[in-house]
């Protein structure tokens, strides 16, 4: 009996270990979500939001005070109206004072995580909830109506004057009206989205992960054209002068003519798969890819030069003033920034 | 080399997925598919346990322990030639355990990384996902919803007049734990003393129960699913070998002493 236990014991706790480590995974993660308005960058990661200077990468202030290790915070923080608006990883959607970071207001949802940013139209902010709604609140936190989806929603809505634009992760585009909440029309585009759409005034542009990057038109629904990529497009493309750029799970970078999706130009295996979207610079776009190298082609495809750094590049690249700022997992820092040739001004790590 | 170990039980997962349309189903499908698969260690594993078990019995054996009991290296030497002479492999009982042990391991990595619920998560489940075998952008996004659970959060069953969420899972899984430890359990030869390793057994039997409980309690019901079908499953496999003690879980009778009296 005793040469039985013991062994068993052993194992029992071993597994209870591995099994209690891995609980981990429990708690939400993800890549770093940030925006740039004013000269700071306004940073999500981990337990907290950060207003960091944009020219020299030093913290302004921090979001809580006291960190709550179930509540995360990745979806990329909004300006608008003098708040900082930030869903977390739980259940709710903050809004920060811009200047100190101070709590204005919170609401709360039963167990909606928010991945992606908020999209502010007018005096609605429209917040994509994972638990299948989208809801639209006053710019005091108070609810106008919520959309039911049929599925998680995790990509950022767009929206014009009139309509809301909601891909969402149950294979459909929705067209809903801004004032009532009321659908307009819905495409079923054959997969999920992940990031969100960008938009023109006649077309909505957007990437799903059955491998195809679709125009649908504004109006109707109606799809204009799709186009089958060689893997999942998790980004959200770049519309610049008529032309669409972006990469996809299997680091195949495309430059489609947005009016027909005839390829202007194609570049394979530039790093590893791409899944942030790119950045626009002076003299042409620059490119993440996981395997952290930062790739800058020129309008025709031609490579201008690459950035090696130390970690993972999920995260979309974002431009301001001089300079790229990139989002990075699984390195010696959360957020870097570089010139326009690609090299490093500051990094920006977690405070301990 | 594990990363390539849990993508063909995260590809198995995904393949019953596709197939009935339900993680709830995929998961308990999944885990008795995998306990089938291990069976045969299973068998293994309760023919040695049996025969250790019978051994003690063995006047030998306790002629052995009796005679060597103050040197330990005799005593091993004696043992292991015993062992030699009756065809026992001392460690038949642990190994097929030792074997099983990744295949758990890997069957709950497959179970919580399919329930990616962020788009990390997301991104690594699909690098996993072989292209030529399932189609990623149908299968996307799983169904998580069983019965009254969202798979991928912990588990509570809201009742309108409650103002508290129960935990059926956790407390149905500590239940099973229990009951499958208890009668899995050898019966304790009666009047014996109880020795270090059967307080230790009857330990284990209060504390996994427990921590299995808090564990289906705190992370997402697709594990706690996981746990309970495990159990469940486990116990009409020993039920099926008739190797299940049901008398372990009837309140034990208090032994009583007669002393003889002189008179």
């Amino acid at each position: 009996m005793k040469s039985r236990a013991i062994p068993i014991l052993i194992l029992s706790l071993t597994l209870m270990l591995l099994l209690t480590s891995c609980s981990g995974g429990i708690t939400a993660t993800s890549w770093p979500g940030y925006s740039i308005s004013e000269g700071k960058v306004f940073l999500s990661y981990q337990t907290g939001v950060f207003a960091v200077n944009l020219s020299n990468g030093n913290m302004i202030w921090k979001y809580p005070d006291k960190a709550d290790s179930q509540r995360n915070y990745y979806a990329p923080p909004q300006i608008a109206d003098g708040q900082v608006l930030v869903g977390d990883y739980l259940d709710a959607l903050h809004s920060l004072n811009l200047e100190n970071g101070t709590e204005k207001w919170k609401f709360d949802t039963t167990n909606s995580r928010f991945i992606s940013s908020v999209k502010v139209e007018q005096d609605t902010i429209l917040a994509s909830g994972s638990d299948g709604y989208l809801y639209a609140l006053d710019l005091q936190g108070g609810i106008r109506w919520k959309f039911k989806t049929g599925a998680a929603n995790w990509a950022k809505p767009a929206s014009d004057s009139e309509t809301v634009y909601l891909p969402s992760m149950d294979h459909y585009l929705y067209g809903i009206d801004l004032k009532s909440g009321k659908e307009i029309w819905k495409t079923n585009l054959g997969g999920a989205v992940i990031a969100g759409l960008t938009l023109n005034s006649d077309n909505l542009y957007v990437g799903t992960l059955a491998n195809e990057m679709l125009a649908v038109g504004k109006k109707d629904g109606k799809i204009v054209w799709r186009f089958g990529t060689d893997s999942a497009v998790w980004a959200i493309p770049v519309l610049k002068d008529g032309v669409l750029y972006f990469g996809d799970k299997a680091s195949t970078i495309y430059a489609l003519n947005a009016d027909n999706a005839s390829v202007a130009w194609r570049l394979s295996e530039v790093g590893g798969p791409i899944v942030g979207s790119a950045a626009v610079i002076e003299k042409g776009l620059v490119f993440p890819t996981e395997d952290g190298k930062l790739v800058a082609v020129d309008g025709n495809g031609q490579r201008l030069w690459e950035k090696q750094i130390n970690g993972k590049l999920y995260s979309s690249l974002v431009v301001a003033e001089d300079r790229i700022v990139a989002g990075v997992n699984d390195g010696d820092a959360v957020l870097k920034a570089f010139d326009f040739n690609g090299s490093e001004l500051w990094s920006f790590a977690l405070p301990k | 080399m594990w990363e390539a170990f849990i993508s063909i039980f995260i590809n198995i997962l995904l393949f019953i997925y596709q197939i009935v349309g339900n993680f709830g189903v995929a998961i308990i499908l999944f885990t008795l598919l995998i306990r089938l698969i291990t069976h045969p260690l299973t068998v293994q594993q309760l023919k040695g346990a049996s025969a250790m078990q019978d051994l003690q019995k063995n006047k030998r054996w306790i002629d052995i322990q009796a005679k060597y009991k103050n040197d330990k290296e005799k005593l091993a030497q004696e043992q292991m030639a015993l062992y030699k002479e009756l065809g026992i492999s001392p460690f038949s009982s642990c190994l097929p355990t030792l074997i099983q042990f990744p295949i758990i391991i890997g069957l709950y990595q497959a179970v919580i990384q399919s329930l990616a619920s962020t788009p990390i998560e997301l991104f690594r489940l699909t690098k996993h996902v072989w292209g030529d075998f399932l189609n990623v952008g149908a299968l996307i996004p799983l169904n998580s919803q069983f019965l009254w659970m969202d798979l991928s959060q912990p588990e509570r069953l809201n009742l309108s007049f409650l103002p508290f969420g129960i935990p059926v899972l956790a407390i149905v899984v500590t239940v099973t734990t229990y009951f499958q430890s208890k009668m899995m359990s050898p019966t304790p030869a009666a009047g014996g003393q109880k020795d270090q390793g059967a307080m230790m057994a009857s330990m284990m039997n209060i504390y996994m129960p427990l921590l299995m409980g808090w564990l289906a309690w705190s992370l997402a019901s697709g594990l706690a699913l996981y746990f309970l079908a495990s159990n469940l499953i486990g116990i009409l496999q020993y039920a099926l070998l008739g190797k299940l003690n049901w008398r372990n879980l009837l309140p034990k009778k208090k032994e009583v002493t007669v002393k003889e009296t002189k008179k």
